[in-house]
C-alpha cells in the first residue's frame, strides 16, 4: 500500500518537475507572476470563489474521489510557486521553512509543527496546526462537513515539499504524505493536518 | 468622449479617497499570486473532468460563482462603512460618477496595485459609443491573472481568461445601478487580453436600459465572447 502511494508520488512529482523546468507563460506583456508577488486583494472578493467549487466537487464526486480532486488542485498550486518563483526550489531552507515561508507570505497563516514522533532522530510524524487557514478563517462554514474544507491547501504543502526534495536530492525525509484531520470551524479555531514521512 | 462630470463634488471625492485607502488597509487581505495560481487549477481541474474542454470548464466555473460573487459584490458596495460613511453614498444617477466609482472601488478591493493594473476608467456615451448605450471602458496595464497561465487562448473556445475578473466587475456596476435606481441591464466582455497577444487589457461594460435590450443584437462581441 505504501509502495503503490509511494511509485504514484514519484510520477506525479517527476511529471511536475518536468514543467517547472520548462514552464513559459504565454502572456508576456502582462508582465510575469514572480512582478505581482507584493499584490494583494481583499479576502472577502478572494474567497468567493473556492465555496462553490468544494460544494459541487462534493456533490458531484464519491467520498474519496471527492478528496482526489481537491488535493489535486492543491498540489498544482505548489508547482505553479515554483514554476513562478524558481528560487525557491534551489534556496536552502530547513525543514519547517519549506512550509512556513509560504503560509507566511501568501496565505496569511501560521503554522506550528507539533507532536513530532522521531525514530533514531529522524522524523516520522508531526502534526501541522494552521492557524488563520485562507480557506476556513473568517468565513461562515458549512455544516457537518464530512471532508475537510481545507484540503486544497493541504495538497499544496505536501507538493510544496516533496518537490523540493526530489529536485534537490539527499533531503531528509525525501518524501510526505498528509492527511487532513479537521478543517478550523470557527474564528480562532485552527486546522490540522497529520504529515507522514514514507521515505 | 462625453463632457458629464457627474455629480460627485471635490470633497465627496476627497472622502471617497480616504475611505477607499483606509478599508483596504484595514481588511485581511490575501496573495494576488495565490489567487492567481488557485483561479488556474480550478480551470484545470474542471477541464479534466470534462474531458480536457477548457471552454466547458470555464462555462461551469462561472455558472458556479456567479450566485455567490453576486451577493460579495453586493454586500461590498451596500453594507461597508467607513469612516462612518456608507459605502454607497458615492453611488449617484449620474453615469458620469461612474469612473470615479469604479476606480474607487478597485482601490478597494486590490489596493495601490489597482492603480498600476487598471488605467482610469473611461465613460463613453450612448451618443458616441458603438453599440449606442453608454459605455465604460477599462483598460488594463498588466494583468494579474493571465500573467502565469499556459492555457492557450485557443483552448478557452469563445470565453477570454480574464472572465472572472469581467464577471466581478459586471456585477460592481449593476449592484451600483440597481441601488441609483436606474432601469440598466449591465453587460461586460473583455475585448483585448495579454494572452490572445493583445498589448494591453480592455473590458468593455456596456449599459443597456431594460426598455432597449433589443440593442444587444447589434453588439457584436455579445455573439463572439462569452
Amino acid at each position: 500500500m505504501e509502495s503503490d502511494l509511494k511509485s504514484q508520488m514519484e510520477k506525479s512529482i517527476s511529471k511536475d518537475l518536468e514543467y517547472i523546468l520548462n514552464y513559459k507563460h504565454i502572456a508576456v506583456e502582462a508582465k510575469n507572476a514572480e512582478y505581482f508577488s507584493k499584490m494583494t486583494i481583499i479576502k472577502p472578493i478572494a474567497n468567493n470563489v473556492y465555496p462553490q467549487i468544494y460544494v459541487d466537487l462534493i456533490q458531484r464526486f464519491d467520498h474519496d474521489e471527492a478528496i482526489r480532486h481537491l488535493k489535486s488542485m492543491g498540489t498544482r498550486v505548489s508547482k505553479y510557486f515554483y514554476s513562478v518563483f524558481p528560487k525557491m526550489l534551489t534556496k536552502p531552507q530547513k525543514f519547517t521553512e519549506i512550509f512556513s515561508e509560504v503560509a507566511e507570505s501568501h496565505l496569511n497563516s501560521k503554522l506550528i509543527f507539533k507532536d513530532k514522533v522521531q525514530e533514531d532522530k529522524k522524523l516520522k510524524s508531526c502534526i501541522i496546526e494552521v492557524k488563520d487557514c485562507f480557506f476556513c478563517s473568517e468565513i461562515t462554514l458549512f455544516q457537518n462537513l464530512k471532508i475537510p474544507y481545507c484540503i486544497p491547501i493541504m495538497g499544496m504543502y505536501e507538493n510544496l515539499y516533496n518537490i523540493k526534495s526530489v529536485y534537490n536530492k539527499g533531503m531528509n525525509p525525501r518524501l510526505i504524505y498528509l492527511n487532513a484531520l479537521k478543517s478550523a470551524e470557527y474564528d480562532g479555531d485552527t486546522c490540522e493536518y497529520k504529515l507522514t514521512v514514507i521515505d | 468622449m462625453g463632457d458629464n462630470m457627474g455629480e460627485l463634488g471635490r470633497f465627496k471625492k476627497l472622502l471617497g479617497g480616504l475611505g477607499k485607502r483606509l478599508y483596504n488597509w484595514k481588511e485581511t487581505k490575501e496573495s494576488m499570486n495565490f489567487l492567481s495560481f488557485m483561479y488556474e487549477t480550478i480551470l484545470e481541474e474542471y477541464a479534466g473532468i470534462f474531458n480536457g474542454d477548457y471552454e466547458t470548464a470555464m462555462d461551469t466555473l462561472i455558472d458556479l460563482v456567479r450566485p455567490m460573487s453576486e451577493e460579495v459584490v453586493s454586500k461590498l458596495l451596500t453594507e461597508v462603512k467607513v469612516l462612518g460613511i456608507p459605502f454607497k453614498t458615492f453611488i449617484t444617477q449620474n453615469a458620469g460618477d461612474l469612473p470615479y466609482i469604479i476606480s474607487t472601488t478597485l482601490y478597494a478591493v486590490f489596493g495601490a496595485w489597482s492603480e498600476k493594473v487598471f488605467n482610469k476608467p473611461v465613460l463613453i456615451p450612448a451618443s458616441e459609443s458603438a453599440q449606442r448605450v453608454d459605455t465604460i471602458i477599462i483598460t488594463l496595464n498588466m494583468c494579474p491573472f493571465c500573467c502565469n497561465t499556459i492555457i492557450p487562448k485557443q483552448a478557452l473556445g469563445t470565453h477570454n481568461y480574464g472572465k472572472l475578473l469581467t464577471l466581478t466587475i459586471e456585477q460592481m456596476v449593476q449592484t451600483m445601478e440597481d441601488y441609483a435606481g436606474n432601469d440598466y441591464m449591465v453587460v461586460a466582455r473583455e475585448l483585448k487580453c495579454f494572452l490572445n497577444g493583445d498589448s494591453h487589457g480592455e473590458l468593455q461594460v456596456w449599459l443597456y436600459p431594460r426598455n432597449q435590450l433589443d440593442l444587444m443584437e447589434q453588439n457584436p462581441y455579445l455573439k463572439s465572447i462569452k
